[in-house]
Formats: C-alpha cells, structure tokens, sequence
C-alpha cells in the first residue's frame, strides 16, 4: 500500500511540474515536450486507479496522436528563420489570482461534499464492462461519436488543402 | 493489480537509464577534435539546402489527422470486440449490425479524403 | 515530530538543514495518510487551474491548445477517480467521448491554425481580431 501512496505522489508532482513547464516555457517545443510529461503521468494515474484500459488509450490517442498533431502544428507554422517560436506573456497576475480563487472554490466544494465511497474492486476486467456499456446504455453516444470523428476528418481536409 | 505493471516500470527505466547513460558516455568517452567541416550538417555527403528550419509539408498533417481519428476508431471498437463473445446468440447480430453502422460512417470520411485527393503523395 | 530531532533543528542555525528536516517530516506524514478520492480531485483542481492560467496568460493559439488538452486530461482524472471509488464505470465511458471530442477539436483547430497562419503570417491572438469591432 505504501507502493500505491509514493507512486501516486510522483506521478502528480510530475503532472503539476510538467504542466507548469507547458504554461511557462518560452519555447513552443520545449512545451509540447512537457505536455508529454504531464500526458504520461495521467496515464500513471489512470493505472493507480484500476482503469488500464484508459491508460492505453492516453497513450495511444494522446501521446501518439494529439501531441505528434501539435508538434506537427508547431513545424508548420514556424517561420523560416527561427524568430517567431518564442512569444511573451501578459497578464500574469491577474490570471494567477483568477484560477487560484478557482482552486480555493473547487477544493471547497470537494471538502464540504459527502462522497457515496464504495469499496474499489482490485484486478477487475474493465474492458468488457466498458463494451457492454456501449452497446447498451450509451449506444447513441456511441454512434455519434463516428458522426464527429467524420466531420472532423472531412473538415480538416477542407481546411489544410492548398488553396489553388 | 500494481504488481502485473513492474515489468512495464522496468522496461521504461531501464530505456530510460540506457538512453541517458548512453548519451553521457559517448560525450564522456569519445575524443573531441572538432574543425570546421565536422561541424557542418551532415546530408548523405552532399552540400545541404537552405536551412534544417523548413516548414513542413501540409501533406503530413493530412496523414496524421487520418491517423488519429482512425486510432479513435480503433479505441471505441476494442471494447466492442472484447465484449462481442459475451453477447447472447440473438444480440450477436444487433451488436454486429451497430459495430458496421460505426465503420461505415468513418468510410464515407475516408472516401471523402480518397476523392478530395489528399492521401496523393505527387 | 520527534523531540530531539526538532531541538538539533533549532540548534542548529543552518537554513538547508531545517529545510531538509521539515520536508522528510512532511513527506513522512503525506506518506502516511491514505490516498482516497479527494486527492485525485485537488489534483484535478490543480491542474485545472494551470490550464486557466494558461489560456489567460499565453498568447500564442498553439499554447492555448495545449492548455485546454491540459484542462480536459484534469476532468478526465476526476471522472476516472469518480468511475473507480463510486463503483460505476460510466465515467470510463464518459473519458472516450472526452477523447473522441478532443482529438477532433485538435484535427480541426490546428488545421484552422495553419490556414490563419497562412494568411497572416502570425499566431498571435491579440492580432487574429477580424471578427472584433
């Protein structure tokens, strides 16, 4: 059990230091190497938590996909000479003390809430449950989950296509 | 549960370790006489082209948005399939009927991009 | 805290070594405390929050991006800590949709990134204003 408590304290001190790093790093790359961090350490998370299959899922949807896209974004949008990578920031203080009152105000509500705890089920089988699922009561969800991912796919290919 | 991932945390320190120990030695180790020509770029042996800065093509964006939304694909199936053989005999094909309703809309995407021409590589 | 190790702290006058004793001690009692569903949900918070700070502070479209990929893995961290301590795996199901919706909002953002930067030039949001008057 003391194994579940360090690796849970890692594996968040890693996420906020790496989120951290995304939001403050004056280079666009160095940050989009830093949300690899934070991506991984959710999926470290996701494991503690008994949802493997979820954890998979991070890695291959996030960190193979949603961060090559960025880092794809970033190379595309550079200019030539290598200038225009670094941008500043403003507004600092107000931003911080803004989502500093958001913490205060979500962990407030996180105390004052009587969770309905059940006992966690170790080494239970989470995939065919989650299949089961979404054939039954989430099979509309299901369905327009495609819908979405083809109108992405159609838009982004109206948008990135040369305009001859 | 968290003992079946100690394998998976070996194999990623021990990348881990051998990565950065690796870099470090050959840096250590090796000798260190740099003149001009070693440190220009290397090209195969040719004189490089402009700089290593270059914007990339479109093309490989196209490529990986098809990636990723066909991985999502591939992600909302998987549970599907697993739970697939579980089904009675009579939901068997309801559920089979559902999965390639799924497919099919994505297939229709994918035509769409076959016709817009983006997956041409010219 | 023992007795004995908090005189010699105060003995001794060195700023490192109180500094190093008061975070074993800390890490000591962190450690010691059960992990249950609200530290899953402070750190959630948390890094919720980072995100806000980021798509308030940064200028650059990219960065916001990443920023609200880091607002959306925030939520997913408290759905998932939800679907496994209240015993209901909706919340697993609710994390996909979560994923589908992002990655479709990142193919579709970032292509509009690239067809705005094409034609400004810039990635600049404060200077991406033709829809403002």
């Amino acid at each position: 059990m003391i194994y579940y408590t360090i690796l849970f304290y890692v594996f968040a001190v890693l996420a906020v230091a790496t989120a951290f790093y995304v939001v403050f790093a004056k280079n666009v790359i160095h940050s989009a190497f830093a949300l690899f961090g934070t991506l991984f350490a959710v999926a470290g998370l996701f494991v503690l938590l008994n949802a493997d299959f979820i954890a998979i899922t991070q890695i291959m949807v996030y960190v193979g996909g949603i961060l090559v896209l960025m880092i794809f974004g970033v190379m595309l949008t550079t200019k030539i000479a290598d200038i225009d990578i670094h941008t500043k920031n403003l507004n600092r203080i107000p931003a911080i003390l803004f989502s500093t009152g958001i913490t205060v105000i979500l962990i407030f509500i996180l105390f004052t809430t009587k969770w309905n705890i059940k006992p966690q089920v170790q080494n239970q089988e989470t995939v065919s449950q989650i299949g089961k699922l979404m054939l039954t009561t989430y099979l509309l969800p299901f369905e327009i989950a495609s819908i979405v991912l083809l109108v992405a796919l159609v838009g982004s290919a109206m948008y990135a296509r040369k305009t001859k | 549960m968290l003992e079946s991932y100690i394998p998976i945390m070996l194999v990623l320190s021990f990348a881990l370790i051998f990565a950065v120990v690796m870099i470090n030695l050959s840096s250590l180790l090796g000798p260190s006489k740099p003149d001009k020509e070693k440190l220009s770029t290397y090209e195969s042996g040719m004189e490089p082209i402009g700089t290593a800065r270059e914007r990339f093509s479109v093309k490989y964006y196209m490529v990986a948005v098809s990636f990723i939304l066909f991985d999502l694909e591939v992600v909302f199936l998987y549970p599907w399939a697993i739970s697939f053989i579980n089904f009675p005999k009579a939901e068997m094909v309801y559920s089979l009927i559902v999965a390639l309703i799924f497919i099919f809309i994505l297939f229709v995407g994918l035509i769409y991009e076959y016709k817009k021409g983006v997956l041409k590589w010219d | 805290m023992n007795l004995w190790l908090f005189i010699l702290m105060l003995s001794s006058c060195d700023i490192r070594f109180i500094l190093l004793v008061l975070f074993l001690n800390l890490s000591l009692l962190l450690i010691n405390i059960m992990i249950d569903i609200n530290f899953y949900l402070i750190l959630s918070a948390i890094l919720f929050a980072i995100g806000v700070i980021g798509v308030l502070v940064r200028r650059n479209a990219i960065i916001i991006f990443m920023c609200i990929e880091l607002m959306l893995n925030a939520v997913n961290i408290s759905l998932v800590s939800f679907s496994s301590f209240l015993g209901n795996s909706s919340g697993q199901i609710f994390v996909f949709f979560v994923m589908t919706v992002a990655a479709a909002e990142a193919a579709i953002g970032l292509a509009i990134v690239i067809s705005l930067f094409r034609n400004k030039e810039t990635l600049n949001i404060d200077e991406i204003n033709i829809l403002k008057w």
